[in-house]
């Protein structure tokens, strides 16, 4: 079996996502809930995370800012605190759901006997969305060139937007779909898997990690510590 | 030699009313007979809309997927009746490659999507290891490569590989060379040749740039207007492609001698760069465009021709230096007329008429074109009803009906047949006549028959240095 | 013992039939038929003469040795019609094709009892059944046993679906076309989502998401047409966005199955617009309760807490109930447009 290099085992990586997400909000008016992010977010970096946490940072910042700024103006410092601190559990959860990598995830589902095509939707969705971007740029630039303004004409301006993005979906699809068939993909086979994604001695680490330190804080928030 | 591919007496009708005999009912083709042996290059050509596609998708089964069909007559493949066969029940048997790969292509890199159609027929990792290798050589590519990342050419490549990786010895190829510049054309033409000699492959390649396929093909399959008043066309097979002509036009006028004015500077592009990530489309590039020039741009695929109408419209900005108009922005959409490459992304109102007045200036040149393009009888009709070279043609009438002085032609001729680009043609002559004589036109084209019609000055952007 | 091949018409592939076995299930069926048909004469033809007992009639070799073995069985007596129909259903039963794998005769792909004799059977089928229960067990049992062992056959070996009720299999171009309306429903939706997901009140994402979501999948609804496409649509977009935001997963899924669920209900399928309109147009309205319920559970915020101000919690509902109409109404005007065109 040809392995490839990730970090986290994809299903593992969402539960903890998942995890890390509940408990984080759960344990957001602790005092020692900065402990808490410190720890996992160490523990990412063990685990080689950096370049996922490198991407979020700019995100972190703006929620960071927007956030509790909006608190601010109804509610008191406190809560403004409360809410960016909810911010930065999203964010941490957000690090961990991130590093998926769509095929990595395809091939796991797989082999939990998913079906196929749920998969493949999955993959078609995410490939498609940057397609589509392309496609809404185009047809944003179409409707200048035949001189419809939104302000002017919104009406107009909403048929010549969703008229020509309705048809390049169908005909898109009703090609993509061809080509599909034709690569010998149907809804009912099973196929084979060219890797298998394992499940490594560092996501063995991983888990229990995580588990411990999971556990050591729900211990402590339930006893109210 | 074994036969790869036999049909017998397939016929093809859109028109699905019960109860028709064979003469009341209208055909795209009908009784088509033929045999293509295994281990030969066929090239299948014709005009645009004539049923080329259509009778591949016949032999790949695809065609029911498409629209309610009636189809009659038997496909053998390899001996095999495929009559009542799936689509997926034919993909053991033949392998089909269609053209726009980019919107086919679903994984972020290269092995995963070669890989993809060996999981899907059950292969061993071991087996599909193996072939990727073997087809990863064949084709240059990496296999760690974004698939975003690649050219026109080599996303068909890739689409071939992933073919070629199911196994089957029998290949349909629709324009495959559409995106693809000139190198890469001829580098997937001399793989392909190499499998039909070598490998025993059966090649089918329905292609518009015959210029390119003719000196790999064996046979050459024309299709042809059929002389049945019911039946749209029928093929004429050339044993030997020595005796095949390429497609001309008909009935073309001839050129009218035009005098260039020399008047004032509109776009003056000063020394630009314009790099798409590390590539350089162009480089210290300038160039002048004086009012009432008619310029066509030619290159390769690829070469920048569609990048360089964007960037004199404003819609992209070069790197460095820039592009100077005496327009100023709102004044240049007023006064710039785009026709676009796919009429689909300008179309958009419930009828052709109200296609054809909108922001149109005066009536009676709108009923011109329509008499030109012979709208009379579609004007109620649903734009997006209409087939294919009629949409081209409304694309281009409504931009014309706007009557601008600039006009931006983005690949007007392409999937137009020779009476319709003919009326393209004429409608040039009508716009020049209302905007006396101030007409600029800037057209991109690599259609050669048609470069002396839509301009005198030529812009080979191959022959600039990058 | 000899192993014949068949293949039947429901089930693609073949598969062993062991002669002996498929014999016993025969006279099983028969046997359990004349037990229903006799408690069946007992209840209702109490009054009806003359009536003969069992033994004393004409049956199939095998059946009369069972009768013999059986005293109980022998003493039933039954009236002229009633034989009668035993004996049609035995003839039926001999010839039946299908015994390999029979469930029920509804499911049946081919109805061999014609209308006036369906209505003398199914009285007998419909009283009978609870009563055999009580009154023969074991045969009962050995009945079920059989039915379910036929329905596992039919599921392990089945290729080409059985066209039961309204669910029709999803053909390739449906899912791709679902798959490319959610991709294109999440871009539209796009740009609003990162705020709406960190306002915190319970109704603000429902309401900003409504109208593109309502509008763009009521064209995928319109498209496929089939049952369970909103749900599909729902789990890839819950998919995908459960990879940002893992709560985000169960709220599509959620609201993609309380709409569709309460739509098929009312409208039975999507052949009217209305069944469109009610299902794409209330998808984000139904992600309101799970996101509230997943809130409680998973974050311990009281509801009152993500209500906040009632005011604004019933502004955000209701427009995101209007807003979603609306999308969904634009989305079927669209798609009317298309399918007169020829496109859709």
């Amino acid at each position: 079996m040809y392995k490839e290099s990730y970090s986290i085992h994809p299903v593992l990586s969402l539960i903890c996502s998942l995890l890390l997400f509940i408990t984080g909000l759960l344990f957001v008016k602790e005092i020692w809930f900065c402990n808490y992010l410190i720890t996992f977010l160490i523990l990412l970096l063990i685990f080689r995370f950096e370049k996922t946490i490198l991407k979020i940072i700019p995100f972190a910042i703006v929620f960071g800012a927007v956030m509790p700024a909006l608190t601010l103006i109804n509610g008191s410092l406190s809560e403004a605190l409360y809410s960016f601190y909810r911010v930065l559990v999203l964010v941490m959860a957000g690090i961990l759901s991130i590093s998926i990598k769509p095929i990595h995830l395809v091939r796991a589902l797989n082999q939990l006997h998913i079906p196929r095509w749920i998969n493949l939707g999955l993959l078609i969705v995410i490939r498609f969305m940057q397609i589509f971007r392309e496609e809404m740029k185009q047809i944003r630039q179409a409707i200048i060139l035949r001189g419809i303004h939104f302000f002017q004409t919104p009406f107009l301006w909403g048929r010549a937007f969703l008229i020509p993005l309705t048809i390049r979906m169908l005909s898109i699809s009703e090609g993509l779909a061809i080509s599909l068939e034709t690569r010998g993909f149907s809804t009912d086979s099973t196929g084979s898997s060219y890797e298998t994604v394992c499940f490594q001695k560092r996501d063995s680490v991983f888990l229990c990690l995580f588990l411990t330190f999971l556990s050591l804080y729900t211990f402590m928030f339930i006893r109210g510590l | 030699m074994s036969i790869a591919i036999e049909a017998k007496n397939i016929s093809l009708s859109y028109d699905m009313a019960e109860g028709k005999s064979d003469l009341e009912r209208h055909w795209i083709f009908k009784d088509l007979n033929f045999q293509i042996k295994a281990g030969e290059f066929i090239l299948l050509t014709g005009p645009s809309g004539c049923g080329k596609s259509s009778l591949m998708n016949i032999i790949n089964g695809v065609i029911a997927n498409l629209k309610d069909v009636y189809i009659r007559g038997d496909v053998y493949i390899q001996g095999q009746q495929m009559t009542g066969c799936s689509v997926q029940e034919r993909t053991a048997f033949v392998g089909s490659v269609f053209q726009n790969a980019r919107e086919q292509i679903i994984f972020d890199k290269v092995r995963d999507e070669i890989v993809f159609p060996m999981e899907n027929i059950g292969e061993t990792p071991q087996k599909m290891r193996d072939n990727l290798n073997t087809l990863l050589d064949m084709t240059g590519l990496l296999p760690d490569a974004q698939t975003a990342s690649l050219s026109g050419g080599e996303k068909q490549k890739l689409m071939t590989a992933c073919t070629l990786a199911m196994g089957q010895k029998v290949l349909l190829l629709d324009e495959p060379l559409a995106n693809m510049d000139r190198r890469s054309a001829k580098q997937l033409l001399t793989l392909l040749k190499q499998l039909s000699e070598n490998e025993n492959y059966t090649i089918v390649v329905i292609e518009h740039r015959q210029e390119l396929v003719l000196p790999h093909a064996d046979k050459v399959f024309s299709c042809i207007q059929s002389p049945l008043p019911n039946v749209n066309m029928e093929l004429k097979i050339y044993e030997n492609k020595r005796d095949y002509q390429p497609y001309v036009y008909s009935h073309i006028k001839q050129k009218e001698n035009e005098i260039a004015d020399l008047k004032e500077t509109i776009f003056f592009v000063k020394d630009i760069d314009y790099c798409i990530g590390e590539r350089f489309l162009f480089k210290h590039f300038s160039w002048e465009i004086k009012k009432g020039e008619r310029w066509v741009i030619v290159g390769d695929n690829g070469c920048g021709k569609t990048t360089m109408l964007r960037l004199l419209y404003g819609f992209e900005k070069p790197t460095s230096g820039h592009i100077v108009s005496q327009y100023t922005k709102i004044e240049k959409r007023k006064s710039i007329g785009y026709i676009l490459q796919n009429p689909d992304y300008q179309l958009f109102m419930p009828r052709v008429k109200d296609e054809l007045y909108l922001h149109s200036t005066s009536p009676e040149f709108v009923e011109e074109l329509i008499r030109l393009f012979e709208f009379e009888d579609m004007l109620d009709r649903h734009p997006l009803s209409l087939s294919e070279g009629q949409k081209r043609k409304l694309g281009v009438a409504c931009v014309i009906a706007n009557e601008p002085s600039i006009l931006f032609l983005d690949e007007p001729t392409v999937g137009l047949d020779s009476e319709s680009i003919e009326q393209v043609f004429y409608s040039l002559t009508l716009l020049k006549k209302r905007t006396r004589e101030d007409l600029t036109t800037i057209s991109v084209s690599h259609d050669k028959r048609a470069i002396p019609y839509l301009g005198n000055k030529i812009l080979n952007l191959n022959k600039i240095e990058v | 013992m000899k192993k014949t091949y068949r293949q039947f018409p429901v089930l693609r592939k073949q598969i062993i039939i062991d002669e002996a076995t498929e014999k016993k299930k025969k006279t099983l069926e028969k046997q359990v038929f004349f037990l229903m048909a006799a408690i069946y004469c007992q209840d209702f033809h109490e009054f009806i003469k003359p009536k003969t007992a069992a033994s004393e009639l004409d049956f199939s070799q095998e059946i009369e040795a069972w009768l013999r073995r059986n005293k109980r069985m022998s003493n039933y007596q039954l009236c002229h019609d009633c034989y009668k129909r035993i004996q049609k259903s035995f003839q039926h039963t001999q010839r039946c094709p299908h015994s390999v794998y029979k469930t029920f005769c509804h499911e049946c792909p081919t109805m061999c009892y014609r209308e006036e004799d369906q209505k003398n059977m199914l009285p007998i089928m419909h009283y009978s059944s609870k009563k055999l229960i009580k009154k023969h067990p074991i045969y009962a049992f050995r009945f079920v046993k059989n039915l379910l062992a036929n329905k596992s056959i039919i599921k392990k070996n089945e290729v080409r679906k059985m066209k039961i009720g309204r669910w029709k299999a999803f053909a390739i171009k449906d899912i791709v076309f679902l798959a490319v309306i959610t991709a294109v429903t999440l871009l539209v939706s796009g740009p609003v989502a990162p705020i709406v997901m960190t306002v915190t009140k319970l109704g603000a994402q429902a309401f900003a998401m409504a109208l593109p979501f309502a509008l763009i999948t009521s064209i995928g609804l319109r498209k496929v047409k089939k049952n369970g496409s909103l749900t599909i649509i729902g789990v890839f977009s819950g998919l995908v966005l459960g990879l940002m935001s893992p709560v985000m997963f169960f709220n599509q899924l959620a609201g993609s199955v309380l709409s569709e669920g309460l739509a098929l209900i009312l409208f039975k399928n999507y052949e009217s617009k209305k069944a469109v309109l009610f299902s794409a147009g209330l998808f984000s309205f139904f992600t309101i309760p799970s996101t509230g319920i997943i809130n409680t559970l998973a974050k311990g915020r009281a509801i009152s807490e993500q209500i906040g101000n009632v005011f604004t919690f019933l502004l955000f509902v209701s427009g995101a109930v209007v807003l979603g109409l609306i999308g969904a109404a634009i989305g079927n005007k669209i798609s009317d447009e298309l399918q007169k065109a020829g496109k859709l």
